[in-house]
């Protein structure tokens, strides 16, 4: 019996894939923070509009506006490393679909940096002297600009998934995007970034204490299981709907493999879902890491059946000859010592910082 | 082979794109990596007593080191990605997959910058002198490691050195370009921290003008290497090929222009803060420091310009030529044409007179367009228009020998005679004479013009110059 994809696959393309995954699903944990977290900042904005002041008190506002800007600075570096290992896995279809899309996908780019210095905007305390519409009005300029990223993504996505349809669509310069697989898809991302914002916000509730959350904030939140109760129940939907909507459609998740990944992701699903159904299971410190693990063993899950998707969408055994001509190429000690070090590095940066924190508070500045 | 779909962009040629794109990318990534470097001196400054206001200077320029370089830094380098994919796929394609594994280390050290700056910007005003300082020794050893890891990259695209034979990945990085590289590269970043620090200290109102004058005196400390950029520049053109020399000295007008721009910007920034800042300890204000960064982008975008440029007629040199198509290749293309695996249509409404001309425009697009227009800038048509249709066959089938830094034509026969007459087309719009049946006698002459030009490129590497030479013959 063959091993389920993508272990199936020869060492090689298993170790690019498996570090496309890996790094898929992390730039996605901090992505999600950002987008739920300016659509949520618009909906705050409009629930407080009879009482402006509340909003900059409402601790996940005072949380999502502290840590946004950092949050996308992690979400574009996390995402730098699936851009290259996507280049490596299926070069042909990124790059086709990347020249399809030609100025429609250049304009990720200042689309993406205007938004950036919005998050600053929304950091700022001009932001707090706004009335509640014009806060809505930039928080909504700000979300909508990640939602117009995430759907040239998904676009990409789509058109390197049909290169039955490239040469026509270059010759007409109409894409071949359908409205159904691009609505259900971005419903897929957007949904579930509602319950990622969720758990990270509970995490950062309970744990943080160097900046704005408090030890009375968690308690406060439950209503926090809202967000992730729903956008969990349309996670679901909508991700059925996506699979039903590709090309291939379920077939490409009836076999050993889909199976695997689709009970997998159901169980941590179902598992969230369980731990989001009580106020006080949802702000419970000793449930926020497994929540946590929960959430990224679905995201994986979930990438790995959005890849069985594509792989049955192209002619991917044609990819593994140019994966293991890549596999040849020397420096993948260099980089598994270097991550080894750099982890480390990291690791030492948090335990200055934190040792500073304990020991040194004589020499502590006065905050602004 | 794989053929990637063209988007043509007349009247503006693609490579001006990823031009903007990565000058402004490099000036902001170096402004990090010298940014690094000149806060870990001033945090020094601060915590010895040398500079009161070291502290204050520290925590203000961080705050638009992370609103400048960690924003439109980060952004832009993705940008250089999505440009260059856009201009040649074949090129980022082979770089990605030739040091894959370089990438994904200096992505580790660009996550350690971005983790150790935000911690410096977070915690700074909460944390020990120590604490900042190791926390900024951490945030500078990343970034530059970061451009000591793209340095070897990019100044392996000119001189890939050992690795075009052996396709050894330490050759590669460690090309003959790589040391003065990397020291020109890492003298240029600390001189854009000090002339970005010289706008921050004018901005910081809480200080006299004494002591400001104090701080920009301490920030042109890191203007003094560049008395080693002549050298450092000399042994860069040194190391590089010995036709890519001659285009940067004076065989190529534009090339040359630019690197005397280049030059002359350097220069002026030098002199200025040599004489003024270093030795006469003189104030400069902020309109000065601007325009003084300025010229700094302009030597910026200069020398970027010669170390593309200079390539030519390769994106990768003696690997790649410019249109993505490898030397090794052009025999195979010569016979079977350059067409039969490229599966894509012109786009729809693109003009052409009938079957013929819509040859030659696919051909445009594949040989060409990378780095031309058909009418625009850098546009065939405008650059062939005083050649009549012999001589344009015989320069095009020629191509290496009639512009050394252009790759021979890489198709057959008809594919030559198509593009002549689709451009020929371009201009005059004679639809009969263009769509007229190929004559036997233009396909002989140009065959052997093409025999006689060889698919050997002009510039090869060393020590196959010698026996190339006599097989052309």
């Amino acid at each position: 019996m063959d091993a389920p994809f993508p272990f199936n696959l020869p060492l090689t393309s298993l170790t690019y894939m498996l570090l496309y995954l890996i790094t898929f699903v992390t730039h996605h944990l901090a992505m999600h923070y950002v987008v739920a977290g300016c659509l949520s900042i618009v909906g705050f904005s409009f629930w407080y509009r009879q009482d402006e002041g509340a909003l900059l008190h409402n601790p996940i506002v005072r949380v999502l506006r502290d840590w946004m800007p950092f949050a996308l600075s992690a979400a574009i570096t996390f995402g730098v490393a699936p851009l290259l290992f996507v280049q490596i896995l299926v070069p042909l279809h990124f790059y086709t679909a990347n020249l399809l899309l030609g100025w429609r996908w250049m304009v990720v780019i200042p689309a993406l940096m205007a938004a950036f210095y919005l998050l600053y905007v929304l950091k700022s305390t001009w932001f707090e002297r706004l009335r509640w519409w014009q806060r809505a009005l930039i928080a909504g300029l700000n979300a909508g600009l990640f939602v117009f990223i995430g759907f040239c993504w998904t676009a990409n996505h789509l058109v390197s998934s049909e290169p039955s349809a490239w040469t026509e669509a270059f010759a007409s310069g109409e894409l071949p995007l359908k409205v159904l697989p691009v609505v259900s898809r971005s419903l897929v991302w957007l949904s579930v970034a509602f319950v990622s914002m969720a758990t990270l916000l509970t995490a950062q509730l309970a744990y943080l204490r160097e900046g704005t959350a408090t030890d009375e904030d968690l308690p406060t939140v439950g209503w926090l299981r809202w967000f992730g109760m729903a956008g969990l129940g349309t996670f679901g939907m909508a991700s059925l709907a996506a699979i039903a909507f590709s090309q291939p459609g379920f077939s490409a998740v009836t076999n050993l493999s889909g199976t695997l990944w689709l009970v997998l992701g159901v169980l941590f699903w179902a598992g969230q879902i369980y731990l989001w159904h009580s106020g006080s299971l949802a702000t419970s410190r000793r449930w926020i890491v497994p929540r946590l693990v929960l959430l990224t063993g679905m995201l994986f899950c979930g990438a790995v059946v959005r890849e069985l998707i594509h792989v049955a969408s192209i002619d991917y055994a044609a990819t593994l000859a140019g994966q293991a001509e890549a596999g040849k190429v020397e420096g993948f000690w260099v980089f598994l010592v270097t991550a080894v070090i750099v982890i480390g590095l990291m690791a030492l940066t948090i335990r200055w910082v934190h040792q500073s924190f304990e020991t040194e508070p004589a020499e502590v500045e006065p905050s602004e | 082979m794989d053929v990637y779909p063209v988007n043509q962009y007349d009247p503006l040629m693609p490579g001006i794109m990823i031009a903007i794109v990565a000058v402004v990318h490099v000036f902001l990534a170096q402004f990090a990596v010298g940014g690094g470097m000149l806060l870990c001196y001033f945090q020094w400054l601060a915590m010895t007593g040398r500079s009161a206001n070291a502290r204050l200077f520290v925590h203000g320029y961080f705050k638009w080191l992370v609103l400048i370089s960690f924003v439109a830094g980060a952004v832009t380098g993705v940008g250089i990605w999505f440009t260059s994919i856009q201009v040649s796929a074949f090129t980022i394609g082979g770089m990605i997959r030739n040091f894959h594994w370089i990438w994904a280390t200096e992505y580790l050290f660009f996550l350690l910058e971005v983790f150790a700056g935000y911690m410096f910007y977070r915690y700074h005003q909460k944390i020990s002198d120590a604490a900042c300082m190791k926390l900024l020794v951490m945030y500078a050893f990343a970034a530059w490691m970061s451009l000591f890891l793209i340095n070897g990259i990019i100044s392996w695209q000119l001189t890939p050195g050992g690795w075009i034979e052996k396709h050894s990945i330490l050759e590669g990085f460690f090309n003959p370009t790589f040391w003065p590289s990397l020291f020109f590269r890492t003298i240029v970043a600390l001189t854009l921290a000090g002339l970005v620090a010289c706008i921050v200290v004018n901005t910081m109102q809480s200080l006299d003008q004494e002591a400001k004058r104090k701080l920009i005196n301490y920030a042109a400390h890191l203007l003094v290497p560049m008395v080693l950029m002549p050298i450092l520049g000399g042994w860069f053109l040194l190391a590089m090929p010995a036709d890519s020399r001659g285009w940067v000295l004076g065989g190529s007008p534009t090339m040359n222009l630019f690197l005397n721009i280049s030059i002359g910007a350097s220069l002026a920034i030098g002199g200025y803060a040599l004489i003024g800042l270093y030795l006469q300890r003189l104030y400069i204000n902020g309109a000065t420091a601007t325009l003084l960064l300025m010229l700094a982008f302009g030597a910026t975008a200069g020398g970027e310009f010669v170390r593309e440029g200079s390539r030519k007629p390769y994106s990768i040199r003696y690997w790649m030529y410019s249109n993505g198509i490898h030397p090794d290749q052009v025999a195979q293309m010569r016979k079977e044409g350059c067409l039969v695996h490229d599966p894509y249509p012109l786009v729809n409404g693109t003009e052409v007179a009938g079957e013929i001309t819509t040859r030659g425009a696919k051909v445009f697009r594949r040989q060409c367009a990378v780095c031309h227009t058909v009418s625009g800038l850098n546009g065939v048509t405008e650059l062939t228009e005083s050649w009549d249709e012999d001589q344009m066959r015989m320069n095009i089938a020629k191509l290496q020998h009639t512009k050394p830094f252009m790759p021979p034509f890489a198709g057959n026969a008809e594919d030559l005679e198509s593009l002549v007459r689709y451009l020929k087309w371009f201009n005059e719009r004679n639809d009969e004479q263009a769509e007229a049946p190929m004559e036997e006698a233009a396909l002989a002459d140009i065959n052997k013009w093409l025999d006689q030009a060889g698919t050997e490129p002009a510039s090869k590497p060393p020590g196959r110059e010698a026996a190339s030479s006599e097989g052309d013959s």
